[in-house]
């Protein structure tokens, strides 16, 4: 891709995950969708491959590469067709492990983070509860200090990988008495954990492939030394990792959307309408010539983000931008 | 999403056909992750500071 933000190591990486993507997923992936659920294997394979630590440290396995590795991963993953497999993979990647990244001590790290890059543990983020989306202030799970362990209460909602996943990355309350923001952590929950259980897989009307959960925490048990990063600075980091996933879901809806013209540009090529192909009618070229005029340009926002990032700078209007163009 | 489907006509309906799930899997992303009313929320604010 001749661009001024990928080098000759990106433009690799993408010929790589492209491969991959079209020999060992779209033959196979409408299995997944029936079962509901991405195959390990699967996940395991791109780990080898190296498609699960594009990000991190080369200590642990990963290659140490910037937001622009991240936006490679999900635009080839996206197109796909497989909604359900890329998210998977995404909030492993992008979503659930970059707190552990960011905030993880030594300890943590080494314990959690080559089973995380080689896809023998699945993660999940568990912030959203029923009544707390995006206004990560109003959750109501809690978790109180008893001793050298946390006690953690509550119900998390609509949690990708949260049915097959091993490792969640947990939001909760430790001071009730401040403003939200000053009194949330976040900690590490491994699955067979006492007191934590999966309350339901939910059934989606798209993202079949993917696991989706509700998580529910009735005084589940976790070592004091699972916290993540400092007491009661948790909001900041899950403030911080939205400008993240926001831009690989942007990215995700990238690839997707440019598959879809290319499905369409065959289909309306070849299908034959009064006395021609649709492609004939002038409706149907100048549509699709502006939809890839959009796509075009929110491809390249997505871009110009993932270079913001990796110069350290803010980019959370810009790839807001882009998240409305989607 | 919608025109994709659109144009793939009858066919675009029909769930042995790509677009039919893309058309789905779609939905989700003005919503996931922080909706599209929540994204011009954050764009509008920046915009006055």
């Amino acid at each position: 891709m001749n661009s001024i933000y990928f080098t000759e190591e990106h433009n690799m990486l993408r010929d790589q995950i492209r491969r991959f993507v079209e020999q060992r997923v779209m033959p196979v992936a409408e299995k997944w969708e029936e079962a509901g659920k991405v195959p390990r294997e699967i996940l395991q394979e791109m780990g080898e491959l190296g498609l699960l630590g594009i990000r991190y440290s080369a200590d642990f396995g990963g290659s140490e590469m910037g937001a622009l590795g991240s936006v490679i991963l999900a635009e080839e993953l996206g197109r796909s067709t497989f909604g359900g497999f890329t998210v998977t993979v995404m909030v492993h990647t992008d979503m659930a492990s970059p707190h552990l990244d960011n905030f993880g001590n030594e300890e943590q790290l080494s314990k959690y983070m080559p089973d995380i890059i080689s896809g023998k543990k699945i993660v999940g983020v568990a912030v959203t509860e029923p009544d707390a989306g995006s206004d990560v202030a109003a959750m109501r799970t809690r978790a109180v200090k008893d001793g050298d362990e946390y006690v953690l209460n509550g119900t998390k909602m609509f949690i990708t990988n949260g049915v097959y996943g091993d490792i969640f990355f947990v939001a909760a309350k430790t001071d009730v008495d401040v403003k939200a923001s000053r009194g949330v952590s976040i900690f590490v929950v491994e699955k067979d954990t006492p007191g934590f259980s999966v309350g339901k897989k939910l059934d989606k009307m798209g993202w079949l492939s993917s696991d989706t959960a509700e998580l529910i925490f009735d005084n589940c048990r976790i070592p004091a030394e699972n916290l993540l990063g400092e007491e009661n600075k948790g909001f900041y980091s899950i403030m911080r990792n939205f400008q993240n996933e926001r831009l690989v879901l942007a990215a995700q809806s990238m690839g997707e959307a440019s598959k879809a013209i290319e499905l369409t540009l065959e289909y309306v090529t070849t299908r034959k309408a009064f006395g021609g192909v649709l492609f004939d009618k002038q409706v149907i070229r100048q549509r699709l010539a502006s939809l890839a005029a959009r796509v075009e340009a929110g491809k390249q926002l997505v871009y110009h983000c993932a270079w913001l990032d990796e110069q350290g700078l803010d980019y959370i209007k810009e790839v807001s931008m882009a998240s409305l163009l989607l | 999403m919608y025109d994709c489907l659109q144009f793939h006509g009858g066919f675009g309906y029909i769930r042995e056909s790509a677009i039919e799930r893309m058309y789905r899997d779609a939905r989700i992303q003005t919503i996931g992750g922080g909706a599209t009313e929540v994204m011009l929320e954050e764009v509008s604010k920046r915009m006055v500071n």
